[in-house]
């Protein structure tokens, strides 16, 4: 495939480089010619980069922060992981397509794509992490990426499967979200002097409609559609924890809840976390109370 | 189909179980057994290589229920066929293998805890704790060991879980959860195969239950034998079972009263309680229509607002319609007398104070932070509408309760801790099946 070709791909598709990439997919000689005439789209390579921070500071495992927080609090970071899916680039033409996201075995399979930005650094670990998204886009010689939208997350045919059974990276158990049946969409792991404070995206209000049959709707799906615009040939796509734990204390767990926030919808440490991805949280307390908190604009995203 | 209920009761003697002399002992001394590899609390234990296991060189050529060998709990005569799904086959070198991993304590990550730790067998796989505690000491589970007797014909799994479609999946959750941390599987699973394929027992044991598999050290696999296991946990052999069968000298004159009593209207227990399982949530061969049903039944009624403690809210937590709130499955009351503390969240003691929540219609806990009648609750299940019964009438139902208890399964060989680590139930020496 094009993989081998990384160091070579541009974003603003030169016509000679796209003809080296028809070459090197064994393409008939001939179409070099008609893709250097003009107008024909051919298959390009992208890559989308991401970056892991906390504020101004890279993503280490195991690193301290300082200044986390609604309390300023000391946060060590200790898994930051999310499943990236339903990929589209927004050409500057006006038109979009979806990324032809690449099977490599690993990362990336059905369009769904992981990003482990670290995590198992308790132990003396190697984990091999990645930060990049790799696909094709069709394009031809004058389009370029103006923007890309993605889902943070598993798309609902995909989430509700064994995933004892899934192909990589469906099958990375540290994303299982075992107690909903699924995956985690997003996982962000630390501690503090307090205890843990972890937010982890998924799915939630599974019901199916008999024991044998996954969840056939989820009341509160979870997956954050994130649109940036972008320029993937220079520009990397900041994932912020700083900003996701903005307004939450990290010292503070209510007793008999979740360590920080896991999506529960009655967990009073996630009114204050699962707006910060764009998405409305309906804060469940009680029985008979329920408030609906709205979707702040999201900013845990955001291109540099 | 299962065989007469009487058959049964030769298993331990017969000489199929020669490969398990040191089980045999265990359950011959009521204690610890002898010669056991001990690997009780050690991390760094040995293998289990040491621990002889059951032979099955038999080709399955029927299905496992048709035919049960001894040792194991036979399907009785009145039970419906368990579902098997198509893709886990049951087989006896399967349910071996599940047995030896539903045991060892190597199967959590740090080398603490088993499955048998919170489902013993002298407990009818429960255990006497209230909360469950995995392989971090410092977080309690939200609830119960449960009961695995006939764990096969559940129509759901765990408490309040309506997702669950089969053992396999339940499993799952056990070797991956993290909130609370169960077995400790999650991101590590890789170290824990390695470590059962380091074990000359393991080799063994998985070449025979996977031999199609070219690498039978899987995850689903593990999943696949755990739940084999569990399916073999067949009950169906207590006093009331040979009462109901014709033996009329099997049940005190008590249990007769207390049996009268529980399939009464004014007790209404059988409803959601009934059937051939003790419980109407099953499923079976002969199932079309789900079965899968949760009920609240009073425990809690948080401030008048009829809610649950925030850890223990029961189908609510999966579907918020605020009807859901405090609904559970109704368990297996088979070997119940077995099973003690009660409740989801194991915040009932005794069969006597069981008796005494359901006859009150719901418990009053008068402060604290869960105060609130739930006699009153308004989500409570209709069928919970109390019931006065004298002293003597209570000692009935619970004699009934008790017989219930099945010593044929409680005390099968083949189902037994091969490591030791809990020794069969004490009464199975002298019953001396």
């Amino acid at each position: 495939m094009l993989h081998n070709l990384k160091p070579f791909f541009v974003l603003k598709p030169l016509v000679a480089v796209a003809a080296v990439l028809m070459a090197a997919c064994g393409n008939d000689n001939s179409t070099q010619q008609s893709s250097t005439i003009g107008d024909q789209a051919v298959d390009v390579d992208q890559i989308i980069n991401f970056k892991a921070m906390f504020g101004e500071e890279p993503y280490i495992c195991g690193q301290t922060y300082s200044d986390v927080g609604a309390q300023s609090s000391d946060y060590t970071a200790k898994d930051f992981r999310l499943f990236a899916s339903n990929i589209i680039a927004m050409l500057d033409d006006g038109t979009s397509q979806a990324l032809n996201v690449a099977e490599d075995g690993v990362w990336q399979h059905d369009g769904v794509a992981l990003l482990d930005f670290g995590h198992g650094c308790d132990a003396a670990s190697d984990n091999p992490v990645n930060s990049k998204i790799e696909g094709s886009l069709k394009l031809t010689a004058s389009q370029v990426v103006s923007q890309i939208c993605f889902d943070i997350g598993v798309p609902f045919e995909l989430n509700h499967e064994d995933n004892t059974l899934q192909a990589s990276p469906l099958n990375v158990s540290g994303m299982y979200w075992a107690w909903q049946s699924g995956h985690k969409f997003f996982r962000l792991d630390g501690v503090t002097s307090a205890g843990g404070f972890n937010v982890h995206l998924g799915s939630t209000g599974c019901d199916s409609g008999g024991k044998t049959e996954a969840p056939t709707t989820c009341a509160n799906p979870n997956r954050p559609r994130i649109c940036l615009a972008l320029d993937p040939s220079t520009q990397t796509i900041i994932v912020d924890a700083k900003a996701l734990l903005a307004d939450s204390d990290v010292e503070q767990n209510t007793p008999n809840t979740a360590p920080g926030c896991m999506s529960g919808n009655n967990d009073p440490e996630c009114p204050a976390v699962i707006p910060k991805f764009g998405l409305d949280f309906m804060y469940i307390p009680s029985s008979d109370d329920q408030t609906l908190i709205e979707a702040d604009t999201q900013s845990v995203f955001y291109v540099e | 189909m299962g065989q007469i209920a009487s058959a049964t009761l030769a298993l331990v003697t017969s000489t199929f179980l020669l490969a398990i002399t040191v089980t045999l002992s265990a359950c011959g001394s009521g204690s610890g057994g002898t010669g056991i590899v001990g690997q009780s609390d050690s991390v760094s234990s040995t293998s289990s290589s040491e621990v002889s296991s059951v032979t099955s060189s038999s080709v399955n050529s029927v299905s496992y229920f048709d035919e049960v060998p001894e040792g194991y709990p036979q399907l009785p005569a009145h039970f419906p066929d368990p579902k098997v799904p198509e893709s886990n086959p049951l087989t006896v070198a399967k349910i071996e293998l599940g047995r030896f991993l539903f045991f060892d304590r190597n199967l959590s990550i740090n080398k603490t805890r088993s499955c048998g730790d919170c489902h013993q067998p002298a407990k009818a796989f429960t255990e006497d704790k209230a909360l469950a505690v995995g392989i971090t000491p410092d977080q309690i589970h939200a609830r119960n060991s449960m009961s695995l007797t006939n764990v096969a014909y559940n129509a759901g799994f765990n408490w309040a879980n309506p997702n669950l479609p089969d053992l396999e999946r339940q499993v799952h959750g056990v070797l991956f959860n993290e909130a609370p941390i169960e077995l400790g599987w999650s991101d590590v699973e890789s170290q824990i195969l390695d470590r059962l394929k380091e074990d000359t027992t393991y080799v063994k044991l998985f070449n025979d239950a996977f031999f199609d598999a070219s690498d039978p050290f899987t995850v689903a696999n593990v999943e696949r034998a755990l739940a084999s296991f569990e399916r073999a946990l067949i009950s169906g052999n207590s006093a009331f079972d040979l009462f109901e069968a014709g033996d009329k000298t099997a049940l005190s004159q008590s249990a007769q009263k207390g049996k009268e009593l529980f399939f009464s209207e004014q007790l209404e227990c059988f409803h959601c309680h009934g059937g051939f399982n003790f419980s109407q949530a099953v499923d079976h061969e002969g199932i079309v229509l789900n079965q899968l049903d949760f009920h609240n039944n009073g425990l809690y009624n948080i401030a008048g607002n009829g809610d649950y403690p925030a850890n223990n809210t029961g189908l609510w937590e999966f579907n918020s319609t605020p009807s859901n709130m405090g609904k559970f499955r109704a368990p297996t009351l088979r070997n119940i007398a077995l099973t003690a503390p009660y409740m989801h969240d194991g915040s009932i003691a005794s069969l006597d104070e069981v008796i005494d929540h359901y006859a009150r219609g719901g418990r009053l806990i008068a402060e604290g932070e869960y105060s609130g009648d739930g006699n009153l609750s308004p989500y409570k299940s209709e069928l919970l509408a109390g019931f006065i019964l004298s002293e003597q009438d209570k000692a009935h139902l619970k004699s009934f309760l008790e017989s219930l208890t099945d010593w044929v399964f409680i005390c099968a060989a083949n189902l037994q801790d091969p490591y030791g680590n809990h020794p069969m139930h004490n009464r199975c020496a002298e019953l001396n099946f």
